[in-house]
C-alpha cells in the first residue's frame, strides 16, 4: 500500500492503519530498534508503542515520509528505553552507536556558540549533502538506521576493519567541520 | 550527554537523507545473490459465439474492419509519480473490485472444485472476456449477463472495466502484468458480408483494449492465427490449439499474462528436497523453498490458516493451507466459503515459517456448462440478444479457459532491487508454520485485491 494511502486510513481513523504499517514498516522499524536496543522483547514493545503514537499523531500531522517520520518515533523511543535498561547495567547496540558519535563532539577551543539540537540537525543535514552519495548513505545507514558495521561490511563487499576506518574518517571530518564552525555542543 | 546530543540531532535529518539512505539500502553493489523466485502465470480464454440464422442484405461496409489497440505506454518500476497518476485518472469503483471479488468466488468455488489434479484458474480473465460480450448484448441477455457479473449497469461496467484495465497493466523490468482482449470476426458468409456493428468494434478498443481482426471461420489458418495471438500476448507461454467452426461469426479471446519477483527472495541454497503427501495417500517428492519471517501477517480461521508473500508491483501471492483433516475442496464448496478462507479468519502476527513446493502446470477448462449451472442461460440460447454486436442472431458457442502457472527460481544478474534481511522479530501473539507438504490453494491478487488467479495444488510433482 502506498504511503499516502496508510496515512489517509489514520486519518479516517480506520484501526487498518495499523495493521498496514505494521506490514509495511514493521521490520525495518523493528531493526532499529533492535540495532539500538540488542533485545527482541523491549525492540517489540518499542515498535508496539510507535504504532500507538503514530495513531495518536496522526491527525493532525500529515508527514512526508512515512518512513523518516515512523523511524525518528521508534529511535526515540528506543533510546528512552536504552537509558532506562542502560541504570540496569543491560549492554546493547546503543553503547556502539554512542561511543562512535562522541567521537563526532568538537573540542572546545574555538567556541563561538552552543549549539541548538534543531540547528544541530540542519547543521549535520547540510555536512552530510557535502558528502558522496555513497559516505552519506553510509553514516545514515550506520547512525540512523543504526546497522552493525558487520552487516554493512558484508553488504558493500569489504571488511568490517576497512569499512570501520571508513567510518571513522566520517567521524573525524563531521567533528573537524562541526569544529572549523566554532560549534559547541 | 552530549553524545546523545549528536545522536538525536541525526535522528532530525532531513527527511529526504533518510529516504535516499532506505532506498539505498535495497542497491547492493555487487550481484552477491542472484538467484530469485519467480512467478509466472498465465491464462487465455477462448469464447466462441455461434451463429444460428444467416441474415440477409446489408449494405454497409464495415465488414473487414481492423482496430489496432494501443495499449497504455510502459512506464519504469520506480515511476512512482506515473504509478499514482494512473491510478488517480482512472478511479476503480470499491464497488465494482467488490463485483469482481464475488465472481471471483462464485466461479472459483465452481471451477476448482473438480478434485484429482492440479487447477489454476483466471476469474479477471472470464470477467473481462465475459465483459466484453455484455458490452454487445442487449435486452434480457444483458440483464442476465450483467447480473452475474454484479454490475448495475452497462456504462458502470465498460467504465470500470477501462479504468481496472488501465490501473492494473503493467510492463516493467520487474514485472508484467498484460490483459490483451481481440475480437475475431468472419467477414462473410455465404457470399454475404457481415456487419458488426462500428459502435461495438469501437467501444471495445476503448474500454477492453481489444483488438478487431477480420477473419474466415471456414480456413484452418484462422484457428492457427488465433493461437499465435495468444502465444504473442502471453510471451510464448501458452499455445493452444485451436479449431475453428464454419458456422462461428465471432471469436471473443482474453488472455493475461503475470509475471513477478518475490520481494524477499528464497535463498536457492536452503531449498531442498521432501515429501509431499498426496490427498490419495501417495507420497511423491518435491523441491521444497524454504525461508522463515520472524515478524510477518497470517489469518487463521476454520479449518485453514493463511498468509501471502508479497510481489514486487504490490502484488501478492496467497497461500491457503487447510488444517490437518480438512480437503481444499471442503473450503471451496461455495462462494461464502471461498470468500471466508480469502478474506476470513482472525488477523494475526508472528514468525512465519515457509515451506513450498516448487510447482509448474497448465490447466484446461470448458467452462459452458459450469456457466450455464451459475446461471447464465440465455446468453447460451438461440434466442440470445447480442444486437449490440450484429444483427445476426448470435448466441454464446463456447467458453474455454486456459491457463498456465509457474512458481520458479531464475537468475536476475546485478538486479537494481534487492531486500536485506532485518534483524529477526520476537513472537508478539502467534506463529504460522506454512508448511505446505499436502494440497493447497493458492491465489493472486492485483495491488486492489482483484484476484487474478485463484489454484488448488493437488501435486507439484505434476505438469
Amino acid at each position: 500500500m502506498e504511503d499516502r494511502e496508510i496515512i489517509n486510513l489514520y486519518w479516517s481513523r480506520n484501526e487498518a492503519a495499523i495493521g498496514q504499517t505494521h506490514t509495511k514498516y514493521g521490520r525495518l522499524l523493528h531493526s532499529i530498534s533492535y540495532n539500538i536496543l540488542s533485545n527482541h522483547e523491549d525492540s517489540q514493545e518499542c515498535v508496539n508503542d510507535t504504532y500507538q503514537k503514530a495513531w495518536n499523531a496522526m491527525p493532525p500531522q500529515r508527514p512526508d515520509s512515512l518512513t523518516a517520520f515512523l523511524g525518528r518515533i521508534v529511535r526515540n523511543l528506543s533510546i528512552n528505553c536504552w537509558h532506562k535498561a542502560r541504570a540496569q547495567k543491560r549492554s546493547n547496540g546503543a553503547k556502539e552507536l554512542l561511543l562512535e558519535l562522541a567521537e563526532c563532539v568538537p573540542d572546545k577551543n574555538n567556541v563561538e556558540k552552543v549549539i541548538e539540537a534543531r540547528e544541530l540537525s540542519e547543521f549535520i543535514s547540510d555536512w552530510l549533502c557535502t558528502l558522496s552519495q555513497e559516505n552519506r548513505v553510509l553514516f545514515l545507514r550506520r547512525y540512523w538506521y543504526g546497522v552493525p558495521l558487520k552487516r554493512l561490511a558484508h553488504e558493500y563487499g569489504t571488511t568490517p576493519s576497512k569499512l570501520g576506518s571508513r567510518m571513522y574518517r566520517l567521524r573525524q571530518d563531521l567533528k573537524a567541520t562541526l569544529e572549523k564552525e566554532g560549534v559547541s555542543i | 550527554m552530549k553524545e546523545k546530543k549528536i545522536f538525536d540531532a541525526v535522528t532530525d535529518v532531513r527527511d529526504e537523507l533518510i529516504e535516499e539512505a532506505k532506498i539505498t539500502m535495497y542497491k547492493k553493489k555487487k550481484p552477491m545473490w542472484v538467484i530469485w523466485v519467480a512467478i509466472a502465470a498465465c491464462a487465455a480464454i477462448v469464447m466462441g459465439i455461434g451463429l444460428l440464422i444467416p441474415g440477409t442484405g446489408n449494405n454497409n461496409p464495415n465488414s473487414g474492419m481492423l482496430l489496432e489497440v494501443m495499449y497504455p505506454k510502459a512506464y519504469a518500476f520506480e515511476d512512482s509519480d506515473t504509478k499514482r497518476a494512473i491510478r488517480e485518472q482512472n478511479p476503480v469503483d470499491e464497488n465494482f473490485i467488490n463485483s469482481i471479488k464475488e465472481f471471483s468466488y462464485k466461479t472459483g468455488s465452481a471451477i476448482l472444485s473438480d478434485n484429482g489434479k492440479n487447477k489454476n484458474y483466471s476469474p479477471l480473465s472470464l470477467f473481462y472476456a465475459l465483459g466484453l460480450a455484455t458490452s454487445g448484448a442487449k435486452g434480457d441477455t444483458q440483464a442476465e449477463l450483467l447480473d452475474f457479473l454484479g454490475v448495475p449497469d452497462i456504462e458502470t461496467l465498460t467504465l470500470q472495466s477501462r479504468n481496472l484495465y488501465r490501473t492494473l497493466y503493467r510492463d516493467n523490468e520487474i514485472g508484467k502484468l498484460k490483459i490483451a482482449n481481440s475480437i475475431w470476426m468472419e467477414n462473410e458468409l455465404n457470399g454475404k458480408p457481415i456487419v458488426f456493428k462500428e459502435d461495438f468494434v469501437k467501444q471495445a478498443v476503448e474500454n477492453f483494449y481489444a483488438s478487431s481482426h477480420s477473419v474466415d471461420f471456414a480456413k484452418e489458418e484462422t484457428g492457427k492465427a488465433m493461437a499465435k495471438w495468444i502465444q504473442n500476448q502471453t510471451n510464448g507461454t501458452l499455445s493452444p490449439t485451436i479449431e475453428v467452426d464454419p458456422e462461428q461469426i465471432l471469436t471473443i479471446i482474453n488472455t493475461v499474462y503475470f509475471y513477478d519477483q518475490w520481494v524477499d527472495r528464497f535463498d536457492k541454497q536452503k531449498t531442498a528436497q521432501s515429501i509431499f503427501y498426496l490427498a490419495n495417500g501417495d507420497k511423491e517428492k518435491a523441491d521444497f523453498m524454504n525461508q522463515t519471517f520472524s515478524s510477518a501477517g497470517f489469518s487463521r480461521g476454520e479449518g485453514f490458516t493463511r498468509a501471502g508473500l508479497q510481489l514486487k508491483n504490490a502484488s501478492q501471492m496467497i497461500f491457503i493451507l487447510p488444517d490437518a483433516g480438512v480437503s481444499p475442496y471442503d473450503l471451496l464448496s461455495s462462494s461464502e466459503q471461498m470468500k471466508e478462507i480469502f478474506e476470513g479468519g482472525e488477523r494475526l502476527n508472528g514468525e512465519v515459517v515457509w515451506k513450498i513446493p516448487k510447482f509448474n502446470f497448465g490447466s484446461e477448462f470448458s467452462l459452458k456448462d459450469t456457466l450455464g449451472s451459475l446461471g447464465i442461460v440465455s446468453a447460451f440460447r438461440p434466442d440470445a440478444d447480442f444486437t449490440g454486436i450484429t444483427d445476426h442472431t448470435a448466441f454464446i458457442s463456447n467458453v474455454r479457459q486456459e491457463t498456465h502457472i509457474a512458481i520458479d527460481e531464475i537468475g536476475v544478474e546485478a538486479s537494481a532491487f534487492t531486500r536485506i534481511e532485518y534483524a529477526g522479530a520476537a513472537l508478539p501473539n502467534g506463529r504460522a508454520d506454512m508448511i505446505l507438504n499436502s494440497p493447497f490453494i493458492y491465489g493472486i491478487t492485483a495491488q486492489n485485491g482483484t484476484l487474478l488467479f485463484v489454484g488448488v495444488c493437488e501435486n507439484p510433482a505434476e505438469n
